[in-house]
């Protein structure tokens, strides 16, 4: 049989039956218009989290920290604890030299000084985050107002914008309505008091708090001895930013070179004479690294665990565990669609072998007159095939209408968000995308996917077709 | 001159045994004819005395239980179902006694089916069937649906449907058991004449008397074997013959011409 007559008796067979064909296609409309609406709900989910996970901090940004905490291994007694990660130059410096590294900085704050404006403004309880200068590009630090760091800066130091506002004539003479405004003044207004066309002084101060360890309490020291006063000209203001928890990181913060955070350092632990055992020179509190890829992120963290460094990797975790959570939820939007399929399925199948039975005779007579067994059995995997396809195809228009309904009908976006427990909105206030996303892949895979389903199920009733005996045709009722 | 005909059917030694429960019902038994080129032969008998048995195996819709049934040298009780499929399409016509055709094909759509199993393409196959039905009197009733015509006309669409093809061989299994006297006649007539317009070998099952006068031979059946094997000799010059002479097939090695 040529396959164009195939096509033909197979089509002429589905009209015969118009109601059957027609209720048997509405089994499989309902099917594929299950599986494409879950499915895409599923995908909807999981473009959000995205979103969120993107939201959440880069991740090709690998933070290695003094202190790391060390989950338990699992073995009797061992509950974990704080482990110290050895953060010096020359690993700074061996990091710095690995392939697929585009930047590495290290952390050194400090608090311990004093900060006044050329004009003798004084900045309220400062302190300093000693970092690269070629490392702020990958921190999201924007300056609005200023000068922006460039690699090979040394005298820059830029504000977050509520500290940019914290300079003050005398702290002493304070009231409380001063103090109020320092910290609720409005950060589009601009500072009373212009930095950017004056110069800053950092210096340590006069009198420090020193923790003295026989005691055990902190105690007042008169510092002797000259104190270096180190000047700034280039100062900028960081652009004031919302996280996705929604605040702004960097309000408070004050970023210099760590050189001199280090000069610094060095100075007052000389000045107050720290034990060499106490000493903090030498030992960052952070190392951060930017790296080319996500691929390349996995594979620095793992040379660094072999350095013997203990990792906090709280963002891949968290990740991975929100993928896992995700795929799970897909896998029962899925499998709840899969079972209508299925349904719909068995439907095709039903209808297929009702209609065996109905051309039993017919089907005699063919092969009394020659028709061979594979042009039966194509012409119901035909006819089967069809009825999957047709209804996928109504199946999926139905459900890109469905899609459209449920991401522009407030009541039922309402309606899933509820039933979701809000489950779309993973973290603050990321935008949030589609609830139910179709790409235009799954309207093709869910078509071709019906037709299968249909071949499928119409595969045993055409095998029974084939073994119709050609004596039907004979017998006589 | 003469030319030795071929024996297009040679049954060997056929036997059929049904199982029924733990009885065996022998259908048939030690059958063994020759059939040969532009026959016209009856297989006559009563009911049960397996003449539509031999038949469908003839026709290769039953397996013997044991010897040969050789048709144009295909030994088709040998033949896998995929084989007989092919076998029927190339050599085998048939017409029903309840003409079977398809409810929702028209005459002539009906008639070119067997043509579509022989991947004949749609124009060509449509011009034979409508010859064919134009050579049965049906002309006018290509487009009608089986429902729509006499059963007379509807066997004439069975008949042409089994000889479109020009088979060699057409088996018809009570082939006016639903017509009446009249229609029979005609019905009869037809199918006679086409075979002998094509020199095709027509093999009717029958237990009508009146149908066996149309045969130029006669097989008797009763109880599952031969009981009488006669040729009938007609005048050439007379179209509505009696039987005129009966010979036993003994007697016959050769036919000559």
């Amino acid at each position: 049989m040529k396959i164009f007559d195939v096509l033909r008796m197979g089509f002429r067979n589905l009209l015969r039956r118009k109601t059957r064909t027609f209720l048997t296609v509405i089994g499989v409309v309902v099917g594929a218009a299950a599986i494409v609406i879950m499915l895409s709900l599923g995908i909807g989910m999981n473009e959000n989290l995205q979103k969120s996970i993107a939201n959440m901090g880069d991740l090709t940004i690998i933070d290695i920290y003094q202190w790391a905490w060390q989950p338990p291994s699992g073995a009797e007694g061992d509950y974990g604890g704080s482990v110290e990660n050895d953060l010096n130059d020359v690993l700074l410096e061996n990091i710095r030299s690995w392939d697929g590294v585009l930047a590495v900085t290290p952390y050194l704050s400090y608090w311990n000084l004093s900060m006044k404006t050329g004009k003798k403004y004084e900045n309220v309880q400062p302190y300093l985050t000693g970092v690269d200068s070629s490392f702020l590009p990958y921190m999201k630090i924007n300056v609005e107002d200023g000068y922006m760091p460039k690699p090979g800066d040394d005298n820059w130091i830029i504000f977050g914008a509520r500290r940019a506002r914290m300079f003050v004539k005398d702290i002493n003479k304070m009231k409380p309505k001063d103090w109020d405004e320092l910290w609720s003044s409005d950060l589009s207004d601009p500072p009373k008091v212009n930095i950017l066309n004056d110069k800053i002084y950092v210096q340590n101060p006069d009198t420090v708090w020193v923790y003295n360890p026989s005691t055990g309490y902190g105690e007042e020291k008169t510092l002797k001895g000259k104190i270096k006063k180190f000047e700034f000209d280039k100062i900028g203001i960081i652009k004031s930013e919302l996280n996705m928890y929604g605040w702004d990181e960097n309000e408070y913060n004050v970023y210099a070179d760590y050189k001199i955070v280090l000069e610094l350092l060095k100075e007052y632990e000389k000045l107050t004479r720290v034990k060499a055992k106490e000493s903090r020179i030498g030992k960052y509190e952070q190392i951060r690294i930017k790296v080319k890829d996500i691929k390349t992120a996995e594979d620095i963290q793992l040379k660094l665990a072999e350095e013997g460094l203990f990792l906090n990797n709280y963002l891949a975790e968290m990740r991975d565990e929100m993928q896992k959570n995700q795929n799970a939820v897909q896998m029962i939007l899925g499998g709840i669609g899969a079972v209508s399929l299925l349904v719909a399925a068995i439907g095709i199948a039903n209808t297929m072998f009702m209609s065996i039975y109905e051309r039993t005779k017919e089907i005699g007579v063919m092969k009394v007159l020659g028709c061979p067994l594979g042009g039966i059995q194509s012409m119901f995997l035909f006819e089967a095939s069809i009825i999957g396809f047709f209804g996928g195809l109504v199946g999926t228009a139905l459900s890109l209408a469905g899609s459209y309904a449920l991401n522009n009908v407030e009541a039922l976006k309402k309606a899933l968000n509820n039933m979701s427990g809000g489950g779309y909105y993973y973290y603050g206030n990321a935008d949030q995308g589609a609830i139910s996303v179709i790409p235009l892949w799954l309207v093709g895979l869910a078509v071709i996917f019906a037709t299968i389903i249909g071949l499928v199920s119409g595969y045993l009733p055409a095998r029974r077709a084939t073994k119709i005996s050609a004596l039907e045709a004979i017998r006589n009722e | 001159m003469s030319i030795i005909i071929e024996s297009i059917i040679k049954v060997k030694d056929l036997r059929k045994i049904y199982r029924l429960g733990k009885e065996k019902v022998i259908a048939l038994d030690n059958i063994n004819i020759e059939i040969k080129t532009g026959e016209v032969c009856c297989i006559f008998g009563a009911s049960g005395s397996g003449k539509s048995t031999l038949l469908n195996m003839l026709a290769g819709l039953e397996k013997p239980t044991k010897g040969d049934i050789i048709i144009n040298k295909n030994r088709i009780n040998k033949l896998s179902e995929k084989k007989l499929a092919v076998f029927r399409q190339k050599y085998i016509g048939f017409v029903f006694q309840s003409y079977n055709l398809i409810s929702t094909l028209t005459a002539i759509e009906n008639v070119a089916l067997p043509l579509v199993f022989r991947r004949i393409w749609k124009r060509k196959r449509m011009k034979m069937a409508k010859d064919m039905l134009k050579l049965v009197g049906l002309g006018d009733r290509l487009k009608h649906k089986p429902t729509q015509m006499s059963g007379g006309q509807q066997q004439r669409v069975g008949i042409a449907r089994a000889f479109v093809s020009k088979p060699a061989v057409v088996f018809a299994d009570e082939p006016t058991g639903n017509l009446d006297s009249k229609t029979t006649v005609e019905v009869m007539r037809l199918m006679v004449k086409m075979a002998k317009d094509d020199n095709l070998t027509l093999v009717i099952v029958t237990h009508e008397r009146d149908i066996a006068q149309y045969a130029d031979r006669i097989i008797q059946l009763k109880d599952g074997s031969v009981t009488d094997d006669y040729i009938i000799e007609r005048d050439k010059n007379n179209e509505n013959t009696d039987k005129t002479e009966i010979k036993n097939i003994e007697d016959l090695g050769e036919i000559v011409v």
